[in-house]
C-alpha cells in the first residue's frame, strides 16, 4: 500500500472516533448534555454579570491563579513523567509501529501530533468556570478560549519535556536524581517567592499572592511560567510581553523537538514500561475504577492486617490500604483536593462559609467514587467471602468514614482559622462532610443494586450525580423550611447544616437498608 | 455437587449463555471448552454468584448465593484478582479471616508449592501476571473448597506452575472435590478430565464422557475441531 502509514493511521483513528458517535448513540446524549450543562454556564454568568451589585475583583488575581494552575499541572506531570518516563505511546503504538521500518522520527511526530488532541480533551473542565470568571473578573469567551488551549499546551508541553528529560536521565539513578533535584529547586523558586510576598503583606494576603503570582520568579519557570506570563499578557492588553514570552516558548520547544528527533538515544526502550502502565491504568478506567495511585515501589512498612475475623476484616484490610497509600489516611488525591479547598476559603474569606463547605463537598463526590467500596467491588472476593451480604457492605463501607473524618478535619481546621470561624461551626461542617460521603456512597449502591454492572460507564457518572442530587433534596428541602420558621440552634449557618446532616444520615441510611443485599445482586465488573 | 439448571445470562440483548444445564459430582473433573466468546467465563461467573442469571445454580443442594453455599465454593478467575497493597501473606491472612479459618499452616504449604513463600512480604503491584495468578489460585484453595472453579488457570504461569496446578487437579479429584475448569488448552487436560462441555454461541454443542478403554472414539481434540470448524463451515454457507 503506498502513501503515508502514519498519516493513515491518525486519518483512520479520528474517523473511528467520529464514526462511534453515530454507532452508539447515547454518547451524542452525553455531547448534548454537556453543551447543555456549558451554555448553562454561559447564560449563568451573563445574568450574573448583569446583576447591579456586581463588584469586579483585580484581573492580576486571576492572572496568578492561571499561572499557579499552570504551574501545578506542569509539575505534577513532569514528575510522574520523570518517574515512569511519561508517554504518548499506546501499547498498540509499541506493538505495531516500534517494530516497523518507520523511521523513529516519523513515529515521534505520530505521537505528538496524538498528544496535541487528548491534551485538548483534558482542558475541557476550564470553560465550565465561565460564570464564576465572567462574573469576578469580567473575562470574556475569548478570553476563557484562550486559557483553555494554553492549559492545554501547558499539558502537551509537560509530557514533551517529561520524555525529553527522561530520555536523558533514564540510564543512571544518579542523573536522575540530579533532574530531580534541579526540578525541585525550580519549584522551590517560585514558592518560596510567595511565600516571602505573603510574610511580608500579612494583612493582605490576597493581594500578596496576586502580586507573587504575576512576579518574575513565577514567569521564568520554564513553558507553566511562559504560557502562564503570554496567556495574562493577552488578557491585561500588554501584547508585546506576550509576544515575547510565546517566542521563548516557542523557541525552547522547536530546540527541545529538534534534540529530541536528532537524538541518537533510543527512546522506544523508555516509553515501553510507562506505555504499559498506561494499558492497565486505562483498563481500570473501563472498570469503572481508577487504579491506585501507588508508587511503582511501595514501602511495605509493618506487615500483616492484624484484626477482624468474617465481614469485619474487610474494614481493618482497607486501613491497612489506606496506611500503606499514605501515613495520614488521606490517598495524595485527597490532601491535593485539601490544599485546593484551603485555597479557595482564601479567596472567598469574607463570603460566609457556604460557598467553602458546597465546594469540599463537591470535591469529596469524586474521593468517594473511588473510595475502597468500589474497588473491592472489582475483586471476587467480597461476593466469594461466607458471610450475609448487608455486614460485608457495611464492614467493607465502614473505611470511608475514619478517612473522611480526617480529611474534612484537615480540610475545616485550617479553614477555621483562615475564615475566622467559631469552633462548634467548625465541628458542624466535619460532621455534615462525613454524612454527606454517606450520601455518595449510599447513591453509589443504590445504583449498583438496580442496575448492576450493566450500565454504560458514562451513563454510571451521570447518574451518580442525578442520583446524588436527589438525595440531598430532602435536607435542603428541610433547612428552606426551618428557615422560614425561624427556629435557629446557635446560628443559621448551623442549623441549616445540621438540618442537611440530620436528612443526610436519615436518607442514606433508609437507602443502605433497603440496598443491603446489594452483593446479592451485584455483578462484578 | 454442582447442578446448574437451565441457566440464561443475557447482556441487553445478546445472550451469553443459553438455557445451560449440567452437573458435576463428587470427585469429578469437568472441562468447559469453546472458541473465545463462547460464554464458558459468563457461565463459570455465574456459577461463582458474581453475574445474575435466570435458571438454577444449586452447590451441595444450596442456593449457589447462599452463604452456605458460598463456603463450599472456590473461584479462581481469568484475570489475577490480587490487591495491589497487600503483600502475598497478607492476601492469606485476608482469605483465613475472611473465611473464619484455623491457622493451621495450610497457607505456607500452599505458597511453598506454588514457589511463593520466599516472596511473602512482596505487594500484589510488584507480582509478575504468573505469581499474581499463582497467588489467586492458593487463596482460592485456602479454605479447602469442594466445588472449585477455574477459569484458564493455566494463562500466564511457568511449567513448575503448570505441573503443581495439574497435580493439585488430580489432588482435588481424589479427594472427592468437584472441579470445573474452563480452558483453551485442550492437551492440558487431556490426562485427567471425567467430562467435557464443548460451548458454542452460549449453549453447549457436545458433551462427551472420558471412558476408559474405549476404542474407535474421536479424541476430545477431534471432537472440538470437528464442531468448532463445522460451525464455522456452516456459518460461512
Amino acid at each position: 500500500m503506498k502513501g503515508n502509514a502514519l498519516g493513515y493511521l491518525l486519518r483512520t483513528k479520528m474517523r473511528n472516533q467520529l464514526l462511534s458517535f453515530f454507532k452508539k448513540p447515547i454518547r451524542i446524549v452525553y455531547v448534548v448534555i454537556v453543551l447543555g450543562l456549558l451554555a448553562m454556564t454561559f447564560i449563568g454568568g451573563k445574568s450574573g454579570a448583569a446583576e447591579p451589585d456586581r463588584k469586579l475583583r483585580d484581573i492580576s488575581e486571576l492572572t496568578a491563579g492561571i499561572n499557579a494552575l499552570f504551574i501545578l499541572i506542569f509539575s505534577t506531570t513532569f514528575n510522574s513523567g520523570l518517574k515512569n518516563g511519561g508517554t504518548f505511546f499506546k501499547m498498540s503504538d509499541v506493538n505495531f509501529l516500534f517494530p516497523s521500518p518507520l523511521s523513529k522520527r516519523s513515529v515521534l511526530f505520530y505521537a505528538l501530533v496524538q498528544q496535541m488532541w487528548s491534551s485538548l480533551l483534558i482542558g475541557i473542565f476550564i470553560l465550565f468556570q465561565y460564570s464564576a470568571l465572567h462574573i469576578n473578573y469580567n473575562l470574556s469567551a475569548l478570553g476563557l478560549i484562550l486559557i483553555f488551549l494554553t492549559y492545554s499546551l501547558v499539558t502537551f508541553l509537560s509530557q514533551t519535556f517529561a520524555m525529553f528529560v527522561y530520555t536523558y536521565v533514564s540510564d543512571s539513578d544518579k542523573k536522575r536524581n540530579i533532574a530531580k533535584i534541579i526540578f525541585y529547586a525550580v519549584i522551590l523558586l517560585p514558592i518560596s517567592y510567595a511565600g516571602l510576598q505573603v510574610l511580608q503583606n500579612k494583612s493582605a494576603i490576597i493581594p500578596a499572592l496576586a502580586k507573587a503570582g504575576n512576579g518574575l520568579p513565577v514567569l521564568v519557570f520554564p513553558f507553566a511560567g511562559w504560557l502562564g506570563g503570554f496567556t495574562g499578557g493577552i488578557l491585561k492588553g500588554e501584547y508585546l510581553e506576550a509576544a515575547v514570552y510565546l517566542a521563548v516558548c516557542a523557541v525552547a520547544f522547536f530546540v527541545m523537538l529538534t534534540a529530541m528527533s536528532r537524538s541518537k538515544r533510543d527512546y522506544y526502550e523508555d516509553v515501553i514500561a510507562s506505555a504499559e502502565s498506561i494499558q492497565s491504568i486505562t483498563g481500570a478506567a473501563k472498570d469503572g475504577v481508577a487504579p491506585e495511585s501507588a508508587p511503582r515501589h511501595i514501602k511495605v512498612g509493618r506487615t500483616g492486617i492484624g484484626r477482624g475475623e468474617g465481614s469485619s476484616v474487610l474494614f481493618f484490610k482497607h486501613l491497612l490500604e489506606n496506611r500503606r497509600l499514605s501515613k495520614i489516611m488521606v490517598s495524595p488525591m485527597s490532601i491535593m483536593f485539601t490544599l485546593i479547598s484551603i485555597g479557595f476559603s482564601l479567596f472567598i474569606k469574607d463570603g460566609g462559609i457556604f460557598p467553602v463547605f458546597a465546594f469540599s463537598i463537591y470535591i469529596m463526590i469524586f474521593s468517594v467514587a473511588v473510595g475502597r467500596f468500589n474497588r473491592e467491588l472489582t475483586k471476587p472476593y467480597i461476593y466469594l467471602i461466607p458471610e450475609p451480604p448487608m455486614k460485608k457492605m457495611i464492614y467493607a463501607l465502614a473505611e470511608t468514614f475514619p478517612t473522611q473524618l480526617v480529611e474534612s478535619s484537615l480540610i475545616f481546621i485550617p479553614i477555621s482559622v483562615i475564615m475566622g470561624i467559631d469552633f462548634t461551626l467548625c465541628i458542624v461542617c466535619i460532621v455534615a462532610r462525613v454524612a454527606f460521603s454517606a450520601v455518595f456512597l449510599s447513591a453509589g449502591i443504590a445504583i449498583e443494586r438496580i442496575w448492576g454492572g450493566s450500565l454504560p460507564k458514562l451513563a454510571g457518572v451521570f447518574l451518580y450525580f442525578l442520583v446524588d442530587i436527589l438525595m440531598v433534596l430532602p435536607g435542603a428541602g428541610l433547612a428552606y423550611l426551618v428557615s422560614l420558621t425561624g427556629f435557629q440552634i446557635i446560628s443559621s449557618d448551623i442549623t441549616a447544616i445540621l438540618c442537611l446532616t440530620v436528612s443526610n444520615i436519615l436518607v442514606s441510611l433508609l437507602v443502605l437498608y433497603l440496598c443491603r443485599n446489594v452483593l446479592q445482586y451485584a455483578e462484578v465488573n | 455437587m454442582l447442578q446448574v439448571e437451565q441457566v440464561t445470562k443475557k447482556y441487553g440483548k445478546l445472550t451469553a449463555n443459553r438455557d445451560i444445564s449440567f452437573t458435576v459430582d463428587e470427585g469429578q473433573i469437568a472441562v468447559l471448552l469453546g472458541p473465545n466468546g463462547a460464554g464458558k467465563s459468563t457461565i463459570i461467573k455465574c456459577i461463582s454468584g458474581l453475574l445474575r442469571f435466570g435458571g438454577k445454580i444449586l452447590i451441595n443442594g444450596n442456593d449457589n448465593k447462599s452463604v452456605d453455599a458460598k463456603r463450599l465454593i472456590g473461584y479462581v478467575p481469568e484475570i489475577p484478582a490480587v490487591y495491589e497493597l497487600l503483600t502475598i501473606s497478607e492476601h492469606m491472612e485476608f482469605i483465613r479471616r475472611a473465611y473464619r479459618l484455623e491457622d493451621d499452616g495450610y497457607d505456607k504449604y500452599l505458597l511453598e508449592r506454588f514457589e511463593l513463600w520466599d516472596k511473602k512480604d512482596k505487594p500484589g503491584k510488584e507480582l509478575s501476571k504468573g505469581m499474581q495468578q499463582k497467588l489467586s489460585i492458593c487463596c482460592t484453595l485456602l479454605h479447602r473448597p469442594r466445588v472449585i472453579i477455574f477459569d484458564e488457570p493455566m494463562v500466564g504461569l511457568d511449567p513448575h506452575a503448570i505441573k503443581e496446578l495439574k497435580k493439585m487437579f488430580v489432588e482435588l479429584k481424589q479427594q472427592g472435590c468437584a472441579v470445573l475448569i474452563s480452558t483453551h488448552m485442550i492437551d492440558s487436560v487431556e490426562n485427567y478430565w471425567d467430562v467435557a462441555h464443548i460451548m458454542i454461541n452460549g449453549s453447549f454443542a457436545a458433551t462427551k464422557y472420558n471412558i476408559s478403554g474405549e476404542s474407535g472414539e474421536k479424541s476430545l481434540e477431534e471432537l472440538f475441531f470437528e464442531i468448532t470448524e463445522g460451525e464455522k463451515a456452516g456459518a460461512a454457507e
